[in-house]
Protein backbone atom coordinates (compact mmCIF):
# COMPACT_ATOMS: atom_id res chain seq x y z
CA UNK A 1 0.00 0.00 0.00
CA UNK A 2 1.35 3.43 -0.87
CA UNK A 3 0.66 6.02 1.13
CA UNK A 4 -1.37 7.83 -1.33
CA UNK A 5 -3.29 4.59 -1.04
CA UNK A 6 -3.68 4.95 2.62
CA UNK A 7 -4.99 8.80 2.53
CA UNK A 8 -7.34 8.48 0.06
CA UNK A 9 -8.80 5.61 2.06
CA UNK A 10 -9.32 7.18 5.34
CA UNK A 11 -10.25 10.29 4.14
CA UNK A 12 -12.83 8.94 2.16
CA UNK A 13 -15.57 6.82 4.42
CA UNK A 14 -17.11 9.58 6.58
CA UNK A 15 -17.99 12.52 4.39
CA UNK A 16 -19.00 9.60 2.06
CA UNK A 17 -20.72 8.27 4.41
CA UNK A 18 -22.66 11.68 5.52
CA UNK A 19 -23.74 11.65 2.10
CA UNK A 20 -25.96 8.48 1.76
CA UNK A 21 -27.23 9.50 5.51
CA UNK A 22 -28.22 13.54 3.84
CA UNK A 23 -29.15 11.52 0.40
CA UNK A 24 -31.76 9.13 2.46
CA UNK A 25 -33.33 11.34 4.84
CA UNK A 26 -34.23 14.22 2.27
CA UNK A 27 -35.63 11.39 -0.45
CA UNK A 28 -37.45 10.16 2.83
CA UNK A 29 -39.04 12.76 3.76
CA UNK A 30 -39.91 13.64 -0.24
CA UNK A 31 -41.25 10.54 -0.05
CA UNK A 32 -43.43 10.95 3.43
CA UNK A 33 -44.51 14.56 2.06
CA UNK A 34 -45.82 12.99 -1.14
CA UNK A 35 -47.22 9.65 -0.14
CA UNK A 36 -47.19 9.97 3.84
CA UNK A 37 -46.48 7.42 6.48
CA UNK A 38 -47.53 4.43 4.17
CA UNK A 39 -46.08 5.09 1.31
CA UNK A 40 -42.43 5.65 3.69
CA UNK A 41 -42.80 2.39 5.44
CA UNK A 42 -43.38 0.62 2.40
CA UNK A 43 -40.48 2.36 0.58
CA UNK A 44 -38.42 1.17 3.53
CA UNK A 45 -39.83 -2.70 3.46
CA UNK A 46 -38.50 -2.47 0.04
CA UNK A 47 -34.81 -1.06 0.79
CA UNK A 48 -34.47 -3.36 3.41
CA UNK A 49 -35.37 -6.32 1.45
CA UNK A 50 -33.18 -5.69 -1.02
CA UNK A 51 -30.09 -5.09 2.21
CA UNK A 52 -30.81 -8.47 3.26
CA UNK A 53 -30.45 -10.10 -0.15
CA UNK A 54 -27.63 -7.98 -1.40
CA UNK A 55 -25.58 -8.00 2.03
CA UNK A 56 -24.48 -11.67 2.02
CA UNK A 57 -23.05 -11.15 -1.81
CA UNK A 58 -21.54 -7.94 -1.11
CA UNK A 59 -19.60 -9.48 2.37
CA UNK A 60 -18.35 -12.63 0.09
CA UNK A 61 -17.66 -10.83 -2.85
CA UNK A 62 -15.26 -8.23 -0.32
CA UNK A 63 -13.46 -11.51 0.90
CA UNK A 64 -13.16 -12.25 -3.04
CA UNK A 65 -11.72 -9.29 -3.71
CA UNK A 66 -9.36 -9.59 -0.71
CA UNK A 67 -8.01 -12.51 -1.94
CA UNK A 68 -7.40 -11.69 -5.18
CA UNK A 69 -5.11 -8.20 -4.32
CA UNK A 70 -3.50 -11.24 -1.60
CA UNK A 71 -2.74 -13.74 -4.47
CA UNK A 72 -1.75 -11.69 -7.57
CA UNK A 73 -0.02 -8.93 -6.47
CA UNK A 74 -0.11 -5.52 -8.64
CA UNK A 75 3.03 -5.42 -9.82
CA UNK A 76 3.15 -8.86 -11.36
CA UNK A 77 -0.13 -7.77 -12.95
CA UNK A 78 1.51 -4.69 -13.98
CA UNK A 79 4.71 -6.53 -15.54
CA UNK A 80 2.03 -8.57 -17.86
CA UNK A 81 0.54 -5.54 -19.17
CA UNK A 82 3.88 -4.39 -19.90
CA UNK A 83 5.77 -6.84 -21.59
CA UNK A 84 2.88 -7.87 -24.01
CA UNK A 85 2.93 -5.52 -26.97
CA UNK A 86 0.43 -4.67 -29.61
CA UNK A 87 -3.38 -5.50 -29.71
CA UNK A 88 -2.40 -8.85 -27.27
CA UNK A 89 -2.41 -5.69 -24.85
CA UNK A 90 -5.48 -4.32 -25.28
CA UNK A 91 -6.81 -7.94 -24.51
CA UNK A 92 -4.53 -8.45 -21.62
CA UNK A 93 -5.52 -5.05 -20.57
CA UNK A 94 -9.87 -6.04 -21.03
CA UNK A 95 -9.28 -9.23 -19.24
CA UNK A 96 -7.56 -7.50 -16.59
CA UNK A 97 -10.42 -5.53 -16.28
CA UNK A 98 -12.76 -7.55 -16.63
CA UNK A 99 -11.29 -9.68 -13.68
CA UNK A 100 -10.52 -6.97 -11.24
CA UNK A 101 -12.67 -7.79 -8.09
CA UNK A 102 -12.97 -4.47 -6.63
CA UNK A 103 -13.88 -1.21 -6.41
CA UNK A 104 -11.97 1.70 -6.95
CA UNK A 105 -9.84 1.05 -3.84
CA UNK A 106 -7.90 -1.54 -6.23
CA UNK A 107 -8.72 -0.70 -9.56
CA UNK A 108 -6.47 2.80 -9.08
CA UNK A 109 -3.49 1.85 -7.30
CA UNK A 110 -3.39 -0.83 -10.06
CA UNK A 111 -3.51 1.87 -13.16
CA UNK A 112 -0.72 3.62 -11.06
CA UNK A 113 1.45 0.75 -10.83
CA UNK A 114 0.70 0.06 -14.80
CA UNK A 115 1.62 3.87 -15.78
CA UNK A 116 4.66 3.53 -13.43
CA UNK A 117 5.77 0.34 -15.15
CA UNK A 118 5.52 2.09 -18.73
CA UNK A 119 2.23 1.19 -19.90
CA UNK A 120 1.03 3.85 -22.19
CA UNK A 121 -2.29 6.10 -21.78
CA UNK A 122 -4.07 4.10 -24.17
CA UNK A 123 -3.79 1.02 -22.49
CA UNK A 124 -4.72 2.35 -18.99
CA UNK A 125 -7.85 3.87 -20.84
CA UNK A 126 -8.45 0.45 -22.12
CA UNK A 127 -8.05 -1.33 -18.53
CA UNK A 128 -10.33 1.05 -16.64
CA UNK A 129 -12.80 1.12 -19.08
CA UNK A 130 -13.37 -2.36 -19.00
CA UNK A 131 -13.40 -2.67 -15.29
CA UNK A 132 -15.44 0.28 -15.38
CA UNK A 133 -18.46 -1.48 -17.60
CA UNK A 134 -17.61 -5.06 -18.02
CA UNK A 135 -16.22 -5.42 -14.29
CA UNK A 136 -17.62 -9.03 -13.42
CA UNK A 137 -17.41 -7.88 -9.61
CA UNK A 138 -19.95 -5.16 -10.26
CA UNK A 139 -22.09 -7.20 -12.38
CA UNK A 140 -22.41 -10.26 -9.95
CA UNK A 141 -22.91 -7.93 -6.93
CA UNK A 142 -24.97 -4.87 -8.27
CA UNK A 143 -26.76 -5.56 -11.73
CA UNK A 144 -27.52 -8.98 -11.98
CA UNK A 145 -29.54 -8.88 -8.35
CA UNK A 146 -31.19 -5.43 -9.19
CA UNK A 147 -31.51 -5.66 -13.48
CA UNK A 148 -31.58 -9.55 -13.91
CA UNK A 149 -29.95 -11.99 -16.64
CA UNK A 150 -32.17 -10.47 -19.97
CA UNK A 151 -31.24 -6.84 -19.56
CA UNK A 152 -27.63 -7.87 -18.13
CA UNK A 153 -26.92 -9.82 -21.40
CA UNK A 154 -27.95 -6.99 -23.71
CA UNK A 155 -25.68 -4.59 -21.81
CA UNK A 156 -22.61 -6.28 -21.32
CA UNK A 157 -23.02 -7.17 -25.50
CA UNK A 158 -23.46 -3.86 -26.06
CA UNK A 159 -20.55 -2.46 -24.25
CA UNK A 160 -18.12 -5.20 -25.13
CA UNK A 161 -16.56 -3.11 -27.89
CA UNK A 162 -16.43 0.28 -25.55
CA UNK A 163 -13.06 -0.85 -24.01
CA UNK A 164 -11.17 -1.48 -27.32
CA UNK A 165 -12.78 1.76 -28.70
CA UNK A 166 -11.61 4.17 -25.59
CA UNK A 167 -7.97 2.58 -26.31
CA UNK A 168 -8.45 3.45 -30.19
CA UNK A 169 -9.40 6.76 -29.24
CA UNK A 170 -7.41 7.49 -26.65
CA UNK A 171 -4.24 6.35 -29.05
CA UNK A 172 -5.81 9.13 -31.68
CA UNK A 173 -6.10 11.95 -28.47
CA UNK A 174 -2.25 10.67 -28.19
CA UNK A 175 -1.21 11.32 -31.82
CA UNK A 176 -3.25 14.60 -31.98
CA UNK A 177 -1.46 16.42 -29.10
CA UNK A 178 1.65 18.29 -30.24
CA UNK B 1 -35.14 -12.65 -3.50
CA UNK B 2 -34.22 -15.71 -5.86
CA UNK B 3 -32.09 -13.23 -7.37
CA UNK B 4 -29.87 -12.83 -5.24
CA UNK B 5 -29.03 -16.64 -4.51
CA UNK B 6 -27.26 -17.30 -8.06
CA UNK B 7 -24.82 -14.25 -7.64
CA UNK B 8 -24.08 -15.24 -4.10
CA UNK B 9 -23.80 -19.12 -5.51
CA UNK B 10 -21.06 -17.69 -7.57
CA UNK B 11 -19.23 -15.68 -5.40
CA UNK B 12 -19.34 -18.14 -2.56
CA UNK B 13 -17.40 -20.98 -5.75
CA UNK B 14 -14.95 -18.42 -6.09
CA UNK B 15 -14.10 -17.69 -2.36
CA UNK B 16 -13.86 -21.43 -1.96
CA UNK B 17 -11.55 -21.68 -4.91
CA UNK B 18 -9.26 -18.91 -3.48
CA UNK B 19 -9.31 -20.08 0.06
CA UNK B 20 -8.29 -23.74 -1.35
CA UNK B 21 -5.70 -22.19 -3.62
CA UNK B 22 -4.61 -20.18 -0.65
CA UNK B 23 -4.38 -23.06 1.52
CA UNK B 24 -2.05 -25.30 -0.89
CA UNK B 25 -0.38 -22.77 -2.25
CA UNK B 26 0.57 -19.28 0.31
CA UNK B 27 -1.04 -19.85 3.40
CA UNK B 28 0.06 -16.05 4.39
CA UNK B 29 -2.09 -14.79 2.03
CA UNK B 30 -5.42 -15.63 4.19
CA UNK B 31 -4.19 -13.20 6.92
CA UNK B 32 -3.61 -10.26 3.72
CA UNK B 33 -6.70 -11.34 2.25
CA UNK B 34 -8.98 -11.12 5.69
CA UNK B 35 -7.57 -8.01 6.29
CA UNK B 36 -8.09 -6.32 2.98
CA UNK B 37 -11.38 -7.74 3.03
CA UNK B 38 -12.17 -6.68 6.41
CA UNK B 39 -11.35 -2.72 5.58
CA UNK B 40 -13.72 -2.62 2.71
CA UNK B 41 -16.21 -4.00 4.87
CA UNK B 42 -15.71 -1.84 7.64
CA UNK B 43 -15.49 1.22 4.82
CA UNK B 44 -19.04 0.27 2.70
CA UNK B 45 -20.90 -1.31 5.52
CA UNK B 46 -22.48 2.00 7.07
CA UNK B 47 -23.00 3.54 3.64
CA UNK B 48 -25.40 0.38 1.80
CA UNK B 49 -28.51 0.91 3.97
CA UNK B 50 -28.97 4.89 3.76
CA UNK B 51 -27.65 4.43 0.03
CA UNK B 52 -30.58 1.80 -0.86
CA UNK B 53 -32.88 3.94 1.16
CA UNK B 54 -32.11 6.60 -1.03
CA UNK B 55 -32.54 4.71 -4.15
CA UNK B 56 -36.01 3.19 -3.28
CA UNK B 57 -37.25 6.97 -2.09
CA UNK B 58 -35.55 9.06 -5.32
CA UNK B 59 -37.08 5.96 -7.47
CA UNK B 60 -40.43 6.66 -6.01
CA UNK B 61 -40.21 10.19 -6.00
CA UNK B 62 -39.43 10.38 -10.21
CA UNK B 63 -42.32 11.48 -12.27
CA UNK B 64 -43.66 8.85 -14.19
CA UNK B 65 -44.98 10.53 -17.07
CA UNK B 66 -41.33 12.75 -17.66
CA UNK B 67 -39.25 9.50 -17.67
CA UNK B 68 -41.20 7.85 -19.99
CA UNK B 69 -40.79 11.19 -22.43
CA UNK B 70 -37.43 11.43 -21.37
CA UNK B 71 -36.02 7.92 -22.05
CA UNK B 72 -39.09 5.60 -22.86
CA UNK B 73 -39.00 3.64 -26.12
CA UNK B 74 -40.79 6.08 -28.50
CA UNK B 75 -38.03 8.53 -27.56
CA UNK B 76 -35.30 7.07 -29.59
CA UNK B 77 -32.05 8.60 -30.12
CA UNK B 78 -33.10 11.55 -28.24
CA UNK B 79 -33.70 8.54 -25.06
CA UNK B 80 -30.38 7.11 -25.77
CA UNK B 81 -28.64 10.81 -25.76
CA UNK B 82 -30.75 11.81 -22.50
CA UNK B 83 -29.86 8.16 -21.03
CA UNK B 84 -25.94 9.75 -21.67
CA UNK B 85 -26.59 12.32 -20.52
CA UNK B 86 -28.21 11.36 -16.93
CA UNK B 87 -25.62 8.96 -16.62
CA UNK B 88 -22.88 11.24 -16.56
CA UNK B 89 -24.21 13.35 -14.03
CA UNK B 90 -25.36 10.60 -11.86
CA UNK B 91 -23.51 10.96 -8.67
CA UNK B 92 -22.56 7.66 -6.02
CA UNK B 93 -21.70 4.35 -6.48
CA UNK B 94 -23.21 1.28 -7.49
CA UNK B 95 -25.43 0.85 -4.52
CA UNK B 96 -27.16 4.19 -5.93
CA UNK B 97 -26.65 3.53 -9.91
CA UNK B 98 -28.54 -0.01 -9.95
CA UNK B 99 -31.32 0.89 -7.70
CA UNK B 100 -32.15 3.94 -9.35
CA UNK B 101 -31.54 2.13 -12.84
CA UNK B 102 -34.61 0.06 -11.67
CA UNK B 103 -36.52 2.45 -10.69
CA UNK B 104 -36.13 4.16 -13.69
CA UNK B 105 -36.99 1.07 -15.50
CA UNK B 106 -40.30 0.11 -13.71
CA UNK B 107 -40.64 4.11 -13.91
CA UNK B 108 -41.31 3.49 -18.45
CA UNK B 109 -37.37 3.96 -18.91
CA UNK B 110 -36.49 1.87 -22.01
CA UNK B 111 -33.27 -0.60 -22.29
CA UNK B 112 -31.46 0.90 -25.00
CA UNK B 113 -31.48 4.39 -22.57
CA UNK B 114 -30.53 2.53 -19.22
CA UNK B 115 -27.67 0.80 -21.36
CA UNK B 116 -26.18 4.62 -22.50
CA UNK B 117 -27.21 5.62 -18.86
CA UNK B 118 -25.49 2.73 -16.82
CA UNK B 119 -22.34 3.17 -19.27
CA UNK B 120 -22.19 6.60 -19.12
CA UNK B 121 -22.25 6.49 -15.17
CA UNK B 122 -19.62 3.87 -15.17
CA UNK B 123 -17.53 5.87 -17.21
CA UNK B 124 -17.62 9.14 -15.95
CA UNK B 125 -18.79 8.72 -12.12
CA UNK B 126 -18.30 11.81 -10.93
CA UNK B 127 -17.33 10.70 -7.42
CA UNK B 128 -15.14 8.12 -8.52
CA UNK B 129 -13.10 10.39 -10.46
CA UNK B 130 -12.69 13.25 -7.98
CA UNK B 131 -12.39 10.90 -5.30
CA UNK B 132 -9.56 8.46 -6.80
CA UNK B 133 -8.64 9.19 -10.26
CA UNK B 134 -7.85 13.24 -10.12
CA UNK B 135 -5.86 12.45 -6.85
CA UNK B 136 -4.19 9.11 -7.95
CA UNK B 137 -3.72 10.09 -11.95
CA UNK B 138 -3.34 13.57 -12.05
CA UNK B 139 -6.01 16.21 -13.90
CA UNK B 140 -4.31 15.53 -17.37
CA UNK B 141 -4.94 11.99 -17.17
CA UNK B 142 -8.40 12.39 -15.76
CA UNK B 143 -9.77 14.69 -18.38
CA UNK B 144 -8.00 12.91 -21.13
CA UNK B 145 -9.79 9.41 -20.32
CA UNK B 146 -13.18 11.65 -20.16
CA UNK B 147 -12.71 12.98 -23.25
CA UNK B 148 -12.08 9.56 -25.07
CA UNK B 149 -14.97 7.73 -23.12
CA UNK B 150 -17.49 10.40 -23.81
CA UNK B 151 -19.36 9.23 -27.24
CA UNK B 152 -18.82 5.58 -25.77
CA UNK B 153 -22.40 5.70 -23.63
CA UNK B 154 -24.07 6.98 -27.02
CA UNK B 155 -22.41 4.04 -29.10
CA UNK B 156 -22.93 1.15 -26.57
CA UNK B 157 -26.83 2.49 -26.33
CA UNK B 158 -27.12 2.26 -29.95
CA UNK B 159 -25.55 -0.91 -30.28
CA UNK B 160 -28.37 -2.44 -27.56
CA UNK B 161 -31.03 -0.85 -30.07
CA UNK B 162 -29.83 -2.68 -33.04
CA UNK B 163 -29.00 -5.85 -30.80
CA UNK B 164 -32.72 -5.73 -29.37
Amino acid sequence: MSSTDESVRRARPDRMTLFFVALAAASAAGVWLDGGGGELLDALGTAGMLLLGIAPVIIVALFVGGYVQALLPRKVVARWLGENGGAGRYLLATVAGVLTPAGPFGAFPLVVALSRAGAPFDVCVVYLSAWATLGMHRIVIWELPFLGTDFVLLRVLASLPVPVAAGLLARLWLARKP
Amino acid sequence: MSGFLMPLGFVSVMLAVLVLYAQLRDRAAHATAAARGWDQLRALAPRIPFALVAAECIGRLLPRDHVAALLGADAGLTGILAGSLVGGLLPGGPMVAFPLAIALFRAGADQAPLVALLTAWSLIAVNRTLLFEVPMMGVRFTLARLAVSAPLPFLAGLLAALIR
